[in-house]
């Protein structure tokens, strides 16, 4: 087992007013070296809880209930706050979807970054800056000096996602997890964007975790891509087989829903917040069009359709067709 | 149905100085002239800070005119006074991006629902809660919904609660801004579909504002792209995305990303990002545009019919 990263068993759980509600729920994955994971599902599928687990970044009320999570090997979940932080950042390294809140509104971008690097490395504040002005042309940001100078508001959207960047790859991070990068900009600097990713994972050889809910982002990125529907990741293979021969029922949903050219769009049954779900069953089960009487019954396990290609249904394949 | 001839909407920025009584104008929308026939779906693309928004905000009179006329149905409504135009808000109405903030948190399904019909004064108060309901079952709700809060129900079912509250004076036009953004992909196609149907069932207009480009391929009937208030191409959809002609509209077109491995939409070389400016003379597209020549630098194009039913902004395509 030479995975960079893999994940076990992992579940999560949120508690609330003494009510425990179950966002993961026995979650496996990999990640290997220098290769840029997809993990897409609606909101509220626990794609950005499950990664976000990974440097324990949930917040107060949530708790990882069961499972580990390898890194070269050492369990994240059994390392104290003062070994995690050697990770955090350093190791494995994050970015946000809303690049306005989460960076500090009161700190120059060269603030920011001169202080994560003398974090994380011992060089001087000299050193540290000139790295900080070589982070920002890598990332693209011209004229990088006198932007050490300017506060997050002074930036628009993609700059601000690419200052981000630049910090998310300040120590080399072995990993990055990139949660919906690019939701909030436009298309023409989403590209700019995922340019970049792409680029940087190319140069630097790092691995990345891309969350999106945009199929068009993953298609186009990813190597292999995890669908997550209501804490379960429901199918995990490579992205042609993803695209051209899912798998699973909310697999094939979610693919007819994007738009194109010369095909109607196919309607998606919405989950209604309300309707109480049975939490041991197929989280797709009451939107399932194929279920069948064995899918009242019990949770499916994962089926191997190739060595690659795992899903989570007992009606599975080529069966949906007919 | 709706003509918009000239549009200009500028907003005062203060300046920083003391004492300086020079204002400086925002020119968020400058010069948009078009037209929405009845029955269709006319669309807006644009990035962010296009203008798109504000022009269909501006259709609906939230904002004063700087210049130009609007016409709804055969009257101007451009400058009239809010009272006058009290009868014509009652044919328009809109839906917001974000269902989260655009539904009051205290009011019930009903009391939102019902908003519309009060300020207008039509009905009495029982045929309001049928109409309410009835309302409800046609946006495929529930109608025992009728008493619950807006928090009580996903971003989908919010924004189809918006849809029912615009429809609930029977408007013949809705202004539709960016309804679906906000929302996940698997419900985009539901709510799109629910407004394809009701515009089949009620013979409605929308102006549907969008940066999806997908998405406003496969509902609308005629497209405008937007950059930085100008309006740059105006065409039926499908020309447009077969044949785009401004420079801006094919960059627009080129960085959609296919859903599907197997056309490569990041391969080719890294485009160099520069920092982009407003442009203060000339096309303000020009310091992005691989055409530009010195006659973009120095004179704005206008917008001119090449092929039926096609126009677009640019010096490329004139005599």
């Amino acid at each position: 087992m030479n995975h960079l990263l893999s994940v076990k068993d992992l579940e999560v759980s949120f508690y609330k007013e003494s009510k425990e509600i179950r966002a993961v729920k026995g979650v496996n994955f990999h990640i290997e070296e220098g290769e840029i994971y997809g993990i897409v599902g609606e909101s509220g599928s626990g794609k950005s809880v499950a990664t976000k687990s990974i440097l324990r970044l949930g917040p107060d009320n949530c708790k990882i209930k069961n499972g580990e999570i390898l890194f070269e090997g050492d369990n994240i979940l059994e390392k104290n706050n003062r070994e995690l932080r050697k990770i955090r950042g350093n190791e494995i390294s994050i970015i946000f979807q809303d690049s306005l809140t989460s960076l500090n509104p009161v700190y120059t971008i060269g603030d920011k970054l001169v202080e994560l690097i003398r974090r994380n490395q011992k060089i001087s504040k000299s050193d540290a800056k000139k790295r900080a002005i070589e982070l920002l042309d890598i990332v693209g940001i011209a004229d990088s000096k006198s932007h050490l100078k300017s506060y997050p508001h002074e930036l628009s959207g993609g700059m601000r996602q690419r200052v981000m960047i630049a910090m998310a790859i300040s120590s080399n991070p072995k990993i990055i997890i990139a949660d919906e990068p690019t939701t909030a900009l436009d298309v023409t600097i989403q590209k700019q964007i995922l340019y970049l990713l792409k680029d940087l994972q190319k140069k630097l050889h790092t691995s990345i975790i891309l969350i999106t809910h945009d199929l068009g982002v993953v298609a186009q990125m990813c190597s292999r891509i995890a669908v997550m529907c209501a804490g379960y990741i429901v199918e995990e293979g490579t992205t042609e087989d993803i695209f051209y021969h899912p798998s699973h029922p909310y697999t094939k949903a979610l693919i007819a829903s994007v738009p194109k050219a010369g095909r109607t769009l196919e309607r998606f049954i919405e989950k209604t917040i309300t309707e109480e779900e049975n939490e041991n069953l197929c989280p797709f089960f009451s939107r399932c069009s194929y279920a069948i009487e064995k899918c009242r019954l019990a949770l499916p396990d994962n089926y191997l359709e190739n060595d690659k290609h795992s899903v989570r249904c007992y009606v599975r394949g080529e069966k949906l067709g007919e | 149905m709706i003509e918009v001839e000239d549009l200009q909407i500028y907003f005062r920025q203060k300046k920083q100085k003391l004492f300086s009584f020079n204002t400086e104008y925002l020119k968020a929308v400058d010069h948009v002239s078009f037209t929405i026939k009845r029955g269709e779906t006319f669309g807006l693309v644009g990035e962010s800070g296009s203008g798109k928004s504000t022009v269909g905000k501006g259709i609906l009179r939230y904002y004063n005119l700087t210049g130009g006329n609007i016409t709804f149905d055969g009257t101007e409504i451009g400058y009239q006074k809010e009272k006058e135009l009290l009868p014509i808000r009652k044919k328009m109405q809109s839906i917001f991006q974000d269902p989260y903030a655009s539904l009051d948190p205290s009011h019930t399904v009903k009391d939102i629902i019902c908003e519309p019909m009060e300020i207008h004064k039509l009905y009495d108060k029982s045929e309001r809660k049928e109409r309410a309901c009835e309302l409800l079952e046609m946006v495929g709700m529930n109608k025992n919904d009728i008493l619950r809060y807006p928090h009580e129900f996903s971003g989908g079912q919010r924004q189809r609660i918006s849809i029912a509250r615009a429809l609930s004076i029977n408007p013949q036009f809705i202004l539709c801004d960016e309804p679906i953004s906000a929302l996940d992909v698997s419900l985009q196609a539901q709510i799109v579909h629910l407004l394809e149907g009701l515009q089949d069932k009620l013979g409605l207009t929308y102006l549907f504002i969008s940066h999806q480009l997908q998405m406003v391929q496969q509902i609308c009937d005629n497209i405008g792209v937007m950059f930085l208030g100008n309006l740059v191409e105006l065409s039926d959809a499908d020309d447009l995305y077969k044949n785009p002609l401004h420079p801006y509209t094919k960059m627009l077109l080129s960085s959609m990303l296919e859903a599907d491995p197997g056309v490569r939409c990041l391969e080719d070389d890294i485009p160099e990002y520069k920092v982009m400016t407003r442009v203060k003379q000339g096309c303000k597209f020009s310091n992005r545009c691989p055409y530009a020549n010195s006659r973009c630098k120095e004179e704005v194009p206008k917008l001119k019919e090449v092929a039926k039913g096609h126009y677009v902004a640019c010096f490329q395509y004139e005599g």
